[in-house]
């Protein structure tokens, strides 16, 4: 198993009464929340919270693209990746935007992570992404278009990488008479692809069939779910004639660790709330605007949730029974990442360390005893036989 | 007594449902898609009214090749033709009304009447549509409806469509939302309405804070031979909440 720090960059300065006074936190929130002065010191300590992660042993940091709110704060993802190719030597970068729909020029996407992956010496790990609805709002793009605008940037991307240029490019949303990305990517043929997805069946077919890695989103949602789609994904794999690898299913997950389960429960606790109450508070039309997923996805999510998903979650106890965390000792969270790693065949956690609006050094302890004391027990389950070309996993075959 | 068809009109499958009899009436549907409402009953006892779904609203998977007003206008084209229409009164409600407008300006002699019912279609300063895809249906009702609790908006918009019905709206909103994300207007329409020589009557909701009345005086202004009426009592549906109100001022115009 491969682990890969996943980091919202949180803002954590919302008013006590924010649940009282708002209905959401992204689109409309107003920007008169954010603080500049506290927000360049919290940058700057998110960045460092990252860049630990390599003298922690980990293999790689995630960086994600939301905008106009306050439960992620990169609306940017590629200045954070470009930070950290200064502040990190080994690690991957995974970059889990770009948000390939919300661009009228793909090939700046192309261009920007080529550079990373230049500069980075190969590290990069190149997510593509649909974008929550949320975006779409925020960047005026049609969400009726929403997939078709990320196939077609999808193919675009991946010539312009694999493709000598310069070549036209007449497609229906994107037109280019001169395709020609310099620089090209230094993994050749290209870095590797990471999709995330939250369920829709249609991401998880794609996925499977392009043999890239499918992350199934950290987002709240009971084990039970995220796990019958990991087994979606496995399933479409042998559908396409191959068994999934173990890095192919991505899992991320909110993970805290200290000393014992009950100091764990009550340091954690109420950063959680801070998280699932404030940073997730959220309008349905925002959520799930008009086409960005199928009306047949739609109706499959509306009736799985009618199944799975609790009402609304106001319990401790309703959190830890149904798996939306792991949050206890070394120990419990140790055995418990590898039952989970044993059900579903992941190979690659992307394990989210800070939530909300918890404090730096609870962040730094909780990373610190996972890597000394939950890593090392964790890292022969699930491995992948070498591959036999030198291409990355992801690529195209 | 309305009967009810379904055709594919160049490729689209289309529902349609025809009541009445005597001056042939085209009515095209807001963003809620196409249904039967008290006004469409109420207006078919004057005429030969016909009521088609618009492209995508039966089956939004199904919305390839409608990307703006313009595709919509060449359906309607065929629409005239297969239904074999001749110059009827075109009857449009919010969406349908900005639709309605674009055919106006390119085909007016295609038309008898032109009736634009609370209508999208214009950039009005200061006066921009309420943006109804980021709106929750408690927020909107206060928007669309003069009584935004009471029992005729809860049945039009529930907080949360009946499992029935829900298939259905979300196909409307996918294709509302194909043609009226976020800015439901075209900016040269207003610069073209000159070209609309056909008498136009422009109805309007004196409640509607979805579509401001702003938007009636605009199109006023700038057809060539308009009137505005506005009633009162309603919001963003004067065919819902005023349905007797809304055919009598239709039926006096189109005589």
């Amino acid at each position: 198993m491969r682990f890969y720090v996943f980091h919202l960059m949180p803002w954590p300065y919302l008013p006590e009464d924010f649940g009282q006074t708002h209905d959401t936190a992204w689109v409309v929130c107003e920007n008169s929340l954010y603080d500049p002065v506290k927000g360049h010191e919290l940058y700057n300590r998110y960045i460092d919270e990252l860049a630990m992660v390599e003298e922690l042993g980990f293999d790689g940091v995630c960086v994600n693209e939301h905008h106009q709110n306050a439960y992620g704060l990169m609306p940017s993802p590629n200045i954070i990746a470009a930070c950290l190719t200064q502040r990190t030597k080994h690690i991957k970068l995974v970059i889990l935007g770009n948000v390939l729909t919300l661009y009228d020029h793909p090939l700046r996407v192309a261009e920007e992570i080529a550079m990373l992956d230049v500069i980075s010496g190969g590290r990069v790990i190149s997510g593509q992404v649909v974008g929550t609805g949320n975006e779409f709002f925020s960047y005026n793009v049609n969400p009726t278009y929403a997939r078709e605008r990320y196939h077609e940037a999808h193919e675009l991307i991946l010539k312009a990488w694999t493709t000598p240029g310069p070549f036209p490019w007449e497609g229906k949303h994107f037109q280019f008479r001169y395709v020609n990305v310099w620089p090209r990517p230094l993994q050749q043929p290209h870095p590797p692809v990471w999709v995330p997805g939250s369920g829709s069946r249609e991401t998880v077919e794609w996925v499977a069939k392009q043999r890239y890695t499918y992350m199934v989103l950290p987002t709240l949602a009971p084990y039970a779910l995220r796990a019958r789609t990991a087994e979606q994904f496995r399933e479409e794999c042998e559908k396409n004639g191959y068994t999934a690898r173990h890095e192919q299913i991505g899992w991320g997950v909110g993970i805290y660790v200290a000393e014992t389960d009950a100091q764990a429960v009550a340091e954690y606790e109420p950063h959680f709330w801070y998280y699932a109450k404030n940073l997730l508070r959220n309008r349905d039309t925002f959520n799930s605007p008009p086409g960005h997923s199928s009306v047949k996805s739609v109706m499959g999510v509306l009736e799985a949730r009618r199944k799975g998903r609790p009402g609304n979650f106001s319990t401790w106890e309703e959190i830890q029974r149904e798996g939306f965390v792991i949050v206890g000792s070394p120990a419990t969270v140790r055995d418990r990442l590898k039952e989970i790693a044993l059900h579903t065949g992941l190979g690659t956690l992307l394990p989210n360390f800070s939530v909300g609006n918890q404090p730096h050094q609870l962040t730094r302890k909780s990373m610190e005893l996972f890597s000394r004391e939950v890593m090392p027990g964790l890292r022969d389950i699930n491995v992948d036989a070498p591959l036999e070309a030198r291409e990355p996993a992801g690529s195209p075959v | 007594m309305s009967e009810e068809l379904l055709r594919e009109i160049s490729t689209y499958a289309t529902h349609i449902t025809q009541a009445g009899s005597g001056r042939p009436v085209l009515w095209l549907h807001d963003s809620i898609g196409h249904r039967w409402t008290q006004g469409h009953e109420a207006l078919s006892l004057h005429c030969s009214l016909t009521a088609p779904s618009l492209p995508g609203f039966v089956d939004s998977a199904a919305l390839d090749g409608i990307d703006g007003p313009e595709d919509v206008v060449l359906w309607l084209l065929d629409l005239l033709d297969a239904l074999t229409l001749d110059r009827p009164v075109m009857l449009g409600c919010g969406l349908g009304g900005w639709m309605a407008a674009e055919f106006a300006v390119r085909y007016p002699e295609r038309l008898s009447r032109l009736v634009l019912v609370d209508a999208y279609g214009l950039q009005v300063n200061g006066a921009l549509p309420a943006d109804e895809f980021a709106l929750t249906p408690p927020m909107l009702r206060p928007l669309l409806f003069s009584d935004p609790e009471g029992p005729i908006a809860l049945e039009w918009l529930p907080n949360a469509p009946s499992p029935e019905r829900m298939e259905r709206t979300l196909h409307a909103r996918v294709a509302a939302a194909r043609l009226a994300w976020q800015f439901p207007y075209s900016t040269k329409l207003r610069g073209r309405l000159g070209r609309a020589r056909v008498p136009a009557l422009v109805l309007w909701g004196g409640r509607d804070g979805l579509v401001p009345v702003a938007h009636a005086y605009a199109y006023e202004k700038e057809l060539p031979t308009a009137q505005v009426v506005v009633i009162d009592g309603a919001g963003h549906y004067p065919y819902i909440e005023e349905p007797d109100r809304f055919a009598e001022e239709v039926a006096r115009f189109i005589g």
